[in-house]
């Protein structure tokens, strides 16, 4: 989806001390009153931790750049409109290139996520890959086993960084990166019906998601979704569970407005492959016979999940 | 020393064939999704072998996520006819958890839901605990997360297990076999061929405690606990600065609390019609903005850091003054798993007296 907002052509800091001097002049300008940046989590990782600085002279000691930064800071967006609503112009947030899409939707939404051009400023690090870092707590780390997340490996930064050839190279060598890009195409290994019911419902991908700004009333919420799932059963005799309607409420309401940042598959406990469910149901809609009937369309895709657990491939019903 | 022989380390997964063999359900660490996660395995084919720590906890296996406590119709006479369902407690060994998951169920779960302390016991709990044995194996290799030896516990220690399992590091590798209940014992009986040796071998006795010496001796991860309960003690520090400092980060999402071994907090929803229905039980986490929301609509902690104060008075307060045992063992899954990073231990750090003169926040 193409936006014309501009924040892809925002300038692209290459260092950290360019990006603390830009955040500097804003808080001393007052055009912001926070920055949201990487800080260090503590003295025993290389893990990174968000920081919120109020505070110009703190810049320095605070802020942190480097790929152990592997979070997207634009789950914080709300802090703009919030700093704001007080006054003190809006916030600067730490981001990296890969994710100026999400700032795109929040701004192109900015009606309801309360972002504009003026009280979210971005200041865009130069990236060259951030790692993956589950596991990386390890007792001893081997540094040459670290490994730059799937997303990065089609990421144009990082190709600009590293030259084809790495790149290439990664993506024959990496099996991850082949497991989600086909999951992507082709669903057919993937029983869904089991594959959702192992969600916990903790709610971390719905957390993190930047386009998941709303702060009340979200319709994928427990209460929300215990009663869909009660009314399927009363209503259509579908017998399913709160945790298959969940994932297929929250992945609709996101479809068309995902930056495909991919935080919501980092940060699964059970590694529910999000995106894959996201392509699937924009396949399934683009063969369904009456686009317009939302409602029906869901029903239909909870029905064949339950009943049939792998649907991938099945055709598309008619009209629900 | 309660050593009962030990196992040679080629037969020691042969256990789940045996106890399988024997009609015994076994819960052990088998990769589910691509992620090492403790699961009911049928053979010894399906356990990871190299891990540290699953991903969830095996609590999930005698506090279901979800459980259905009863259904209700109502009669044609008038009133509700309720009926519990059936539960069944199957003969569980649970093989290969380590020794904070064994304390954080054996000991915390155990005074929450046993009721000692504060009369209310949760007999669906109990029932399970009664029929699982926990078979926990001492960790060799600890990570930077892991900070078991700072809660008071350690990579050998035999709280809440049934038997221990420690391998020897000099010389041959050994898995000597402590069994340290009735359960554990019977379990030694029932696994029979595979346990070779005398229980009365003071040098694999000694050989089993250097492991477990050399073990305590990896950990990089601590923080002044004394010094934290002073601090939560102190209702001064209840508003302190670093709350809303840290807990800010916080996205509000439950996997810190959903994989903690020691999270009890559960919520009862009626699910159905006026007319039928049932009654689940499902896990609720304090970071939920529904959590402690009251009728009248007023919600006590509105903001993710008040939700996260709560969690970290909880782990080092409330349950040892509720539940006279302890609320943290030093697993580590909620700082090795946090969406944004968020580490627990970063505000125990501040918050305990001696780090606060270290880092200067006191003189």
């Amino acid at each position: 989806m193409m936006y014309s907002t501009g924040f892809q052509s925002e300038e692209r800091h290459a260092t950290l001390a360019d990006a603390v001097a830009r955040a500097r002049a804003w808080l001393e300008a007052g055009e912001v009153g926070m920055v949201v940046g990487y800080g260090a989590q503590s003295p025993f990782t290389d893990l990174t931790m968000p920081t919120f600085v109020n505070d110009a002279e703190e810049l320095d000691e605070e802020l942190l750049w480097n790929s152990f930064c592997d979070y997207n800071l634009l789950g914080y967006a709300e802090m703009g409109p919030k700093e704001q609503a007080k006054g003190r112009g809006g916030a600067a947030i730490m981001v990296k290139p890969c994710e100026l899409h999400n700032l795109d939707i929040l701004l192109e939404e900015g009606n309801m996520s309360g972002v504009t051009r003026d009280n979210v400023r971005p200041l865009v690090m130069r990236c060259a890959g951030v790692y993956e870092t589950e596991g990386l707590n390890a007792y001893t780390r081997d540094d040459a086993e670290l490994k730059v997340q799937t997303k990065c490996l089609d990421c144009p930064e990082y190709l600009a960084a590293h030259g084809a050839d790495r790149v290439a190279r990664e993506k024959a060598a990496r099996t991850d990166y082949q497991q989600y890009t086909g999951r992507l195409e082709d669903d057919a290994g993937v029983d869904w019906a089991t594959t959702l019911n192992k969600c916990l419902h903790c709610y971390a991908c719905r957390n993190v998601c930047p386009s998941c700004y709303c702060t009340e009333g979200c319709p994928a919420d427990e209460a929300a979704t215990a009663h869909v799932t009660n009314a399927l059963k009363l209503i259509k005799g579908i017998e399913t569970s709160r945790q298959v309607v969940y994932n297929l409420v929250r992945t609709w309401h996101i479809q068309a407005r995902c930056s495909e940042c991919l935080e919501c598959e980092r940060v699964c406990p059970v590694n529910i492959p999000i995106m894959a469910l996201k392509a699937k149901l924009g396949r399934e809609f683009a063969g369904e016979g009456s686009p317009g009937d939302v409602i029906g369309f869901l029903t239909s895709v909870t029905e064949r999940i339950v009943r049939e657990g792998i649907t991938a491939g099945a055709a598309p019903e008619g009209d629900a | 020393m309660t050593v009962r022989g030990y196992i040679r380390p080629e037969s020691l997964w042969q256990i789940v064939d045996v106890l399988h063999g024997q009609g015994v359900r076994v819960v052990a660490p088998t990769l589910l999704d691509g992620l090492c996660q403790f699961g009911v395995v049928t053979s010894s084919k399906a356990v990871v072998t190299d891990y540290l720590l699953p991903q969830n906890t095996y609590k999930e296996f005698l506090f279901p996520k979800e459980e259905r406590v009863l259904t209700y119709i109502k009669r044609p006479e008038g009133g509700y006819a309720l009926t519990g369902p059936e539960h069944d407690f199957p003969e569980t060994v649970v093989l290969g958890g380590r020794p904070c998951d064994a304390a954080a169920i054996g000991v915390s779960l155990k005074a929450v839901f046993g009721g000692a302390k504060w009369g209310h016991e949760d007999p669906l709990f109990m029932e399970r605990l009664e029929a699982t044995t926990v078979v926990s194996i001492s960790c060799d290799r600890p990570d930077l997360s892991c900070f078991c030896p700072t809660m008071g516990l350690g990579p050998d220690d035999p709280t809440g297990s049934d038997v221990l399992i420690t391998r020897t590091e000099e010389g041959q590798p050994v898995f000597v076999l402590e069994a340290l209940s009735p359960k554990g014992e019977a379990f030694a009986r029932r696994i029979g061929d595979l346990v070779h040796g005398d229980r009365d071998d003071g040098d694999l006795a000694a050989r089993r405690a250097e492991a477990g010496e050399a073990a305590r001796g990896r950990f990089v991860r601590t923080f002044d606990v004394e010094g934290v309960k002073d601090f939560l003690d102190d209702p001064a520090n209840f508003d302190d600065a670093m709350y809303a400092r840290l807990g800010t980060k916080c996205v509000s999402c439950g996997v810190c609390t959903f994989e903690c071994p020691t999270c009890h907090c559960f919520d009862l929803k009626d699910v159905g019609t006026a007319t039928q229905g049932e009654r689940i039980k499902i896990w609720d986490s304090c970071q939920f903005p529904a959590f402690t929301l009251h009728a009248s609509g007023h919600q006590p902690r509105p903001l993710p850091w008040e939700r996260y104060r709560n969690r970290f008075l909880c782990k080092f307060k409330i349950y040892q003054d509720t539940f006279e045992a302890p609320g943290c063992t030093g697993c580590g899954r909620c700082v090795r798993d946090c969406p944004v990073h968020v580490d627990i231990t970063t505000y125990a750090m501040r918050a305990g007296a001696k780090q606060r003169k270290l880092i200067g926040i006191e003189a």
